[in-house]
């Protein structure tokens, strides 16, 4: 089970931000990590991927 | 019998699941009461006569005249604009998918974006899809009900690698999907142009985002010149046009109505039309989005300018009009996207069916009107 300790909006540690990622957009940072991850985005979800933690999927991909 | 007096209600901006409440516009004051003037009637009648009976285009006097028009007349010009395009384009609505083939790391400085490598934005550049990724987004496109889809790269201009991938990959869209397949692909020679038309491309997207005067503001590393350069590269080897806007950049008014009046020259086939989602890290970042109402208002002036075009719901829509969605539809509205965007997401394609539906619109593949 992944362990959040960071912001998928902007990659802070949720010690300095408590979440600004927007409904609307998908993950561009690693919860885990903070890092930045590379998303590709279709008409029907998204992928995101993080170097060092793999790969995470919407529901619906 | 006593005068009638009403308790003022404080109008409440409120937050939205789609929006914090810092991002939504200003609280604008509550919608005027008064019944529309005899000289605003008549500014609302002349635009009807014009298009409805006389079947022409306005001018850019009687758009301004339009656009001048008091937040109490909104609905009439959604009501006029809704006449128009079941007069002008049937009551149809295309849909459409989009993907974002090539992402991020674009030379290009449009304030606006998030794949500019120029701004420090969330967005992590990607290389060009494979031909299996990119088929597998066309194909979940087809089973939402579309006619469309579109291949969009971020790039400045195709070079000769990206685009023999585009002419690779539009014959096979097309054949093992049935879609229409668009492209947009920034900007194009003459040379480049030819081949795209040959190789299949129903329709390139080439948008001018804003007026020509507000244009510098916006971007600096090529002209809205060279954009409808393009654009009529586009239409004369043979491809529909597809030329769009993005509105709340911080442009006048009088700019709206210079936009419209430049689209009306550019003539395009369909007109894609944006609300300002504003992007972390770019320059437009901070901007507040757009009022839903006056998101209306604009919705209604482009039918009004455009009757005859492919008016289509695009980026920034479900942030900025929330439940008034369905108004557009009836105020002009005659295209969306369906699903997700280019880097951000959407609404789910079953909530834009159901309102197709319960708006008893059908859904069609729209082409240049006649």
């Amino acid at each position: 089970m992944p362990v959040v300790t960071h912001c998928t909006g902007c990659g802070k540690s949720l010690s300095e931000c408590h979440g600004c990622g927007r409904e609307l957009d998908p993950p561009r940072f690693c919860s885990e990590c903070g890092r930045r991850m590379t998303v590709m985005v279709i008409p029907t979800g998204w992928v995101a991927n993080c170097r060092d933690h793999g790969e995470l999927r919407s529901d619906a991909v | 019998m006593g005068a009638v007096t009403t308790t003022p209600v404080a109008f409440r901006s409120g937050a939205s699941s789609h929006a914090s409440a810092h991002e939504l516009s200003d609280s604008p004051p509550p919608l005027p009461q008064a019944a529309l003037s005899a000289a605003d009637r008549a500014v609302i009648a002349g635009a009807e006569k014009a298009l409805l009976d006389e079947r022409r285009l306005l001018s850019g006097h009687e758009l301004t005249a339009l656009a001048a028009l008091p937040d109490g007349a909104v609905m009439n010009l959604a009501a006029l604009a809704h006449q128009v395009r079941l007069a002008w384009c049937g009551p149809e609505v295309e849909v459409e998918g989009i993907l974002s083939a090539k992402t991020g790391g674009c030379p290009e400085d449009c304030h606006f974006c998030s794949q500019s490598s120029r701004f420090d934005t969330p967005v992590k550049a990607t290389p060009f899809l494979d031909r299996d990724e990119v088929l597998a987004a066309a194909r979940e496109t087809a089973t939402l009900g579309a006619s469309e889809f579109c291949i969009v790269l971020a790039v400045r201009g195709p070079d000769e690698r990206t685009l023999q991938r585009i002419l690779e990959l539009v014959p096979l869209v097309r054949e093992q999907t049935g879609l229409n397949v668009a492209v947009s692909a920034g900007i194009l020679t003459d040379d480049q142009a030819r081949r795209l038309a040959k190789g299949g491309v129903h329709r390139y997207n080439h948008n001018v985002e804003t007026a020509r005067s507000f244009f510098p503001s916006i971007v600096t590393t090529h002209t809205w010149d060279e954009r409808a350069d393009t654009c009529r590269l586009v239409k004369v080897h043979g491809m529909e046009l597809c030329c769009g806007a993005l509105l709340n950049m911080g442009e006048t008014d009088d700019q709206r109505v210079e936009l419209l009046t430049q689209l009306q020259e550019l003539e395009p086939t369909e007109v894609p039309l944006n609300f300002l989602n504003p992007r972390p890290g770019t320059p437009l970042g901070d901007r507040k989005i757009l009022g839903a109402w006056e998101a209306v208002r604009w919705i209604a002036l482009f039918r009004l300018a455009l009757p005859s075009v492919i008016l289509r719901y695009a980026g920034g829509r479900e942030v900025t009009l929330r439940d008034l969605q369905a108004i557009g539809m009836t105020a002009g509205i005659n295209a969306l996207i369906v699903g997700n965007y280019l880097t951000t997401l959407g609404r789910s394609a079953d909530e834009d069916l159901q309102m197709l539906d319960d708006l008893r619109m059908p859904i069609g593949a729209l082409s240049a009107a006649i």
